[in-house]
């Protein structure tokens, strides 16, 4: 404890005035010669006790008001809340939550307000900057989404921090907490003030928090103690109201690919979570922004309904369908949901298979991929196959020949091409997509040695032949072989098979199959990362469909932006029966559709993740035909050009230029971390002022952002208590506390209380023994 | 201290003469005087008639009645005695406080004055009369006689005491128990402060054997309601070593509530041993007192 005014502190001598009126007192006594002594002594030993008692205490009060008062006057610091180095400039990193549930009404002493919960998180934040005052510096991370420092990745002093405020646009998808505190911390670690401090504002939502584990929020408590300077935390949550809302989000998570002309069914989920039911409500269903029809749906309290659409687009290209609910009493970003479809004329696939060394072999291979990948054009009936396939023996495939097909699949080969790995290394990392069949033992060697030694691209090893003998068995019982385990398929080409009526897998019974064995990687046999930066890497294989007894039939690893499909059996009826059932075709060209497109490319994101577009041929004749010589230059350099006669719209009517990253033979574009839920269109043509060309992008929002229920107090202060932070409720409340951090706290005020209680105390106590002696 | 003819001033002299002391029960008496006697004889004050009983002396018969109602009567009278007082006074050193109320008159003064009042009362009705002083024991003691020349001798004992050491009434009345070999009066002119329980008991003892008992409890006002307000220094006037620092104002109420208790007991213990008890202040003229007590005695017999 400290002392503003020390020199009044000596006015405790004070209290020695009590005890000298007390010692003078005693001095002039009246002494009486009495003879009634033992009645005196009889009453003294009943009063004595309480008389002392009383005394004493009115003694020590009387003692207490001037220590009391002095020590008021001389303005005591109490400096336990002092923190080390409080008196240090410090660095403050700011977690301001902007997604869209901070555009709830907030509450303001219970009561809605006008204002939105971030507007009124924006007004605490600069009164905090500004009490803090200058010497302080400010990282400001606007975590909705993802965690983006919006002052330029280091930290700017209150003037500059308040004009940041003002850019803070909100309406961002859903926070990661975790990701936001990690990058608090990283944050606090590149500061230079000797002290530090992460505010975290947000509104609390359950549903952002209830995905963070204890452990999780303990190990970050844990990090941020263990830094060299540790940050003080600071949980500042945001009132809003918690009323009704109505979100609308769609039930499928992957970008729809359909032909011209095909149609396609979207269903979209509406959830009320108001407390009130809700009567038809009308639900605008549109498409790419023309509207299609209405809906009218009844919702009952605390539940959801859907709604379905069957589209069809008669031009090549991106689409939007989008669902609109009309909510205007709550938070409007969760009030649509949009569904991007991509109307595609038709693919190019090659199928490399050696025709003429075996006939009769590779003329049913061919037949089959043939079938199952172009049906019309194979069953000489009308209608138009998404799939164009073509044929090329292993002698006649070129680098460039591989570049016009979006996949390629390798079946039975003899003639092998040493040079054919090289060729199909790049291409599956620019984004093609393989399918791997295997064929005899010639060719199952060359791929287990050329794509899955070096910089391998295949899954797994091709191992030793499984063979199920005799069809029919002794007893003319019909050997059923082995078929596939019954499962729910996750990989988006396989969801369709989990209902029945698309089709059965395990209704087909293999035979002959090959053993798939781990990769030995006795060199890095990941493919190496080219010079563009990270598209280029490669995951740890998966198995996508596996037999009863437990050997992968059905294998994927992407590669880069590519993926490549092993089968473990031939495509042959000698092998299995697969290719004589009805789910063979939908097989063969969801695996082919889905890899091609849902893989390299991200039209439909959930908000923070990255759009990846692909250039079209047009696209690349427009940056080929408008982009100067040394931009061209440059590109060649560095694999980067910025596209200028594109930009990318977002939701907000925020217009951006994008770069362009060339790789492996293919333009792409990163749009990074989506922030705001909605239809990003990335326009490019001849002027920036009538843009002809469109890709719909989507970024989807996380249906719990909706829930505007708030967390429980408890739960709150438990997660303050994992984080080592503490909670303050408003501006002044931070402020005040920073201040006892800084300076500790006067203590003046409470010392003046207790000179007033005091002094009410010594009159009770004389008024009681006036009474007693009355 | 006064001299014995200070101890009687001429307002007291003259009320003194017209007081007579009748004692309420029956004692042994040398001399024929003005007090009953148990013993029936040939006194002149009758007292009853019974039947006759083959016996009976023939002389005490009642011949007028027999002429009246021709049966035998024996006629019974009550022979007069004098009285045998025995005055005990306490000279302890707690007699010796003074009040402001009183006039500079210690209790221990009040007592020998309130003495000789009865002394020369007594006295003057022919009664016999002796004197004790005693503190903790016995001091001095006049055996009781009944002639006029005595009352000098029952002056000079009280006009030579003094007041000082401490009390023992209890020690000193069972010390005189068998100093008063007859029935008689015994008059305790004291403070009493010391263990009622004990008093009584060994008031007792004088009540058992056909004793009247009369106490005057001498009190100063100020002790019965303890005036002081200060922070005071009380000090023993029987063992000046004891000395108590109190504040007055807060211990009066206990003290007071410890003064009643003390009285009640006292008087209750008297009313039980029928010993008449009567408390006086040193503000207070003795032959007042006395005067009081007499009235207020011939009331009730």
């Amino acid at each position: 404890m400290t002392f503003l005014n020390v020199s009044l502190a000596a006015g405790t001598a004070a209290c020695l005035i009590p005890l000298i009126i007390h010692l003078l007192s005693r001095s002039r006594l009246k002494v009486i010669d009495w003879g009634a002594m033992h009645w005196i002594e009889s009453a003294v030993e009943t009063n004595a006790r309480r008389i002392q008692w009383h005394s004493l205490l009115l003694l020590l009060v009387r003692c207490m008001i001037p220590i009391t008062l002095a020590l008021c006057l001389a303005r005591p610091v109490l400096t336990v809340w002092k923190s080390p180095g409080s008196q240090d400039r410090a660095n403050v990193v700011w977690l301001v939550d902007d997604s869209y549930s901070m555009h709830a009404p907030a509450l303001v002493d219970g009561q809605a307000s006008s204002r939105t919960g971030l507007e009124q998180s924006l007004t605490e934040i600069r009164k905090i900057i500004t009490g803090m005052g200058a010497g302080t510096q400010h990282s400001i991370f606007t975590i909705g989404a993802a965690p983006v420092n919006i002052t330029g990745g280091g930290s700017v002093d209150w003037p500059a921090a308040s004009g940041f405020l003002n850019s803070i646009p909100g309406g961002a998808g859903a926070c990661r907490m975790v990701d936001s505190l990690s990058a608090a911390a990283t944050a606090n670690g590149q500061a230079n003030q000797p002290r530090r401090l992460i505010v975290l504002v947000s509104d609390f939502q359950q549903s952002q928090w209830e995905d963070v584990l204890d452990s999780t929020l303990l190990t970050i408590g844990e990090r941020y103690k263990s830094m060299p300077i540790a940050p003080q935390v600071v949980l500042l949550p945001m009132s809003t109201q918690a009323a009704g809302n109505l979100s609308v989000a769609c039930m499928s998570q992957e970008t729809a690919v359909i032909g011209v002309g095909q149609s396609i069914d979207i269903t979209t989920s509406i959830r009320n979570h108001s407390s009130s039911v809700i009567t038809k409500l009308p639900v605008a269903i549109s498409a790419d922004h023309q509207e299609l029809s209405t809906k009218f749906v009844d919702i009952d309290r605390q539940s959801q309904t859907q709604v379905s659409v069957s589209c069809q687009f008669d031009s090549v290209g991106s689409h939007v369908v989008s669902f609109k609910v009309a909510d205007a009493a709550s938070i409007r970003a969760d009030d649509a949901a949009h569904f991007p479809v991509r109307v595609v004329d038709q693919i190019k696939v090659l199928v490399i298979a050696d025709q003429l060394s075996s006939p009769a072999k590779g003329a049913i291979e061919e037949e089959y991929l043939r079938f199952a990948l172009a049906p019309f054009a194979s069953g000489r009936t009308a209608g138009r196959d998404l799939v164009q396939v073509s044929f090329l023996e292993p002698s006649s495939v070129s680098s460039e020949a591989l570049e016009p097909f979006t996949a390629v699949l390798l079946g039975d080969m003899t003639n092998l091409n040493p040079a054919l790995a090289d060729w199909l290394r790049p291409y599956v990392v620019g984004g093609g997509t393989l399918l791997i069949f295997p064929g005899d033992q010639q060719q199952v060697a060359w791929c287990n040695s050329q794509l899955g030694s070096d910089n391998a691209i295949l899954p797994f090893r091709f191992g030793a032949p499984t063979t199920v003998e005799n069809k029919i068995g002794p007893a003319n019982e019909i050997n059923l072989g082995q078929r596939v385990s019954r499962q729910i398929y996750s990989h988006p080409a396989l969801g369709l098979f989990n209902e029945r009526e698309n089709g059965d897998l395990t209704s087909a019974e293999f035979f002959r199959w090959l053993r798939l064995e781990p990769l030995v990687t006795t060199t890095d046999s990941s493919p190496k990362r080219s010079a563009t930066g990270t598209m280029n890497s490669a995951s740890p294989p998966t198995v996508l469909v596996s037999l009863d007894n437990g050997d992968p039939l059905i294998t994927e690893r992407k590669i880069g932006h590519g993926t490549v499909i092993q089968f473990a059996c031939e495509l042959n009826d000698q092998s299995s029966n697969l290719v004589s059932r009805p789910m063979f075709l939908p097989l063969i060209q969801q695996l082919v559709l889905v890899s091609t497109f849902s893989v390299a490319e991200a039209h439909r994101v959930e908000t923070g993740q990255d759009f990846v577009v692909r250039l079209s041929d047009v696209a690349r004749q427009e940056i080929n035909s408008k982009t100067t010589t040394a931009k061209k230059n440059e590109t060649t350099k560095s694999g980067r050009v910025t596209f200028h006669n594109a930009v990318i719209v977002t939701p907000t009517g925020l217009r951006q230029h994008l770069d362009i990253i060339r790789e492996a033979s293919a333009d792409w574009i990163k749009y990074p971390a989506a922030r705001v839920p909605g239809v990003y269109t990335f326009e490019f043509g001849s002027t920036a002022a009538s843009a002809t060309k469109v890709e719909y992008l989507v970024a989807a929002n996380v249906p719990d952002e909706s829930n505007l229920e708030r967390l429980p107090r408890e739960r709150l202060e438990k997660i303050a208590e994992l984080l080592g932070a503490e909670v303050v409720s408003t501006a002044s409340e931070f402020l005040q506390t920073e201040r006892q951090r800084r300076n500790g706290k006067e203590i003046w005020p409470y010392l003046l209380i207790l000179v007033v209680v005091l002094l009410f105390t010594e009159l009770i106590i004389q008024q009681r023994q006036a009474r007693t002696t009355a | 201290m006064p001299t014995p003819s200070q101890l009687l001033d001429v307002r007291d002299r003259e009320r003194v003469a017209k007081l007579q002391l009748l004692a309420r029960e029956v004692v042994d008496g040398l001399t024929v005087g003005m007090h009953s006697s148990p013993h029936k004889g040939f006194s002149i004050e009758f007292k009853e008639h019974r039947p006759y009983v083959r016996g009976d002396e023939v002389r005490s018969l009642d011949w007028k009645l027999y002429a009246k109602t021709d049966r035998l009567y024996i006629r019974q009278y009550e022979e007069e005695t004098n009285l045998r007082c025995i005055l005990l006074v306490d000279q302890s050193g707690s007699m010796a406080y003074a009040g402001s109320r009183s006039a500079g008159v210690s209790k221990h003064e009040f007592s020998v004055r309130l003495a000789a009042c009865l002394a020369t009362m007594l006295i003057g009705q022919q009664d016999a009369v002796g004197a004790v002083t005693f503190d903790t024991s016995v001091r001095r003691f006049v055996p009781a006689r009944s002639k006029p020349t005595h009352l000098h001798n029952l002056l000079e004992c009280f006009a030579s005491s003094r007041a000082g050491g401490e009390t023992s009434l209890a020690s000193v009345l069972t010390e005189m128990h068998p100093k008063l070999d007859r029935r008689g009066l015994l008059v305790l002119i004291s403070d009493c402060f010391d263990d009622v329980t004990s008093l009584l008991k060994t008031l007792t003892f004088f009540r058992h054997a056909r004793n009247e008992v009369l106490l005057f409890q001498v009190s100063d006002q100020d002790e019965l309601d303890f005036p002081f307000r200060d922070k005071t220094q009380f000090r023993s006037l029987e063992q000046p070593a004891r000395n108590r620092l109190v504040d007055a104002k807060r211990l009066r109420d206990d003290y007071l509530e410890k003064v009643t208790a003390f009285k009640n007991e006292l008087s209750a213990g008297c009313a039980r041993l029928h010993v008449d008890l009567v408390p006086c202040t040193t503000d207070q003229s003795p032959s007042q007192v006395l005067s009081s007590y007499l009235g207020a005695r011939g009331r009730a017999k």
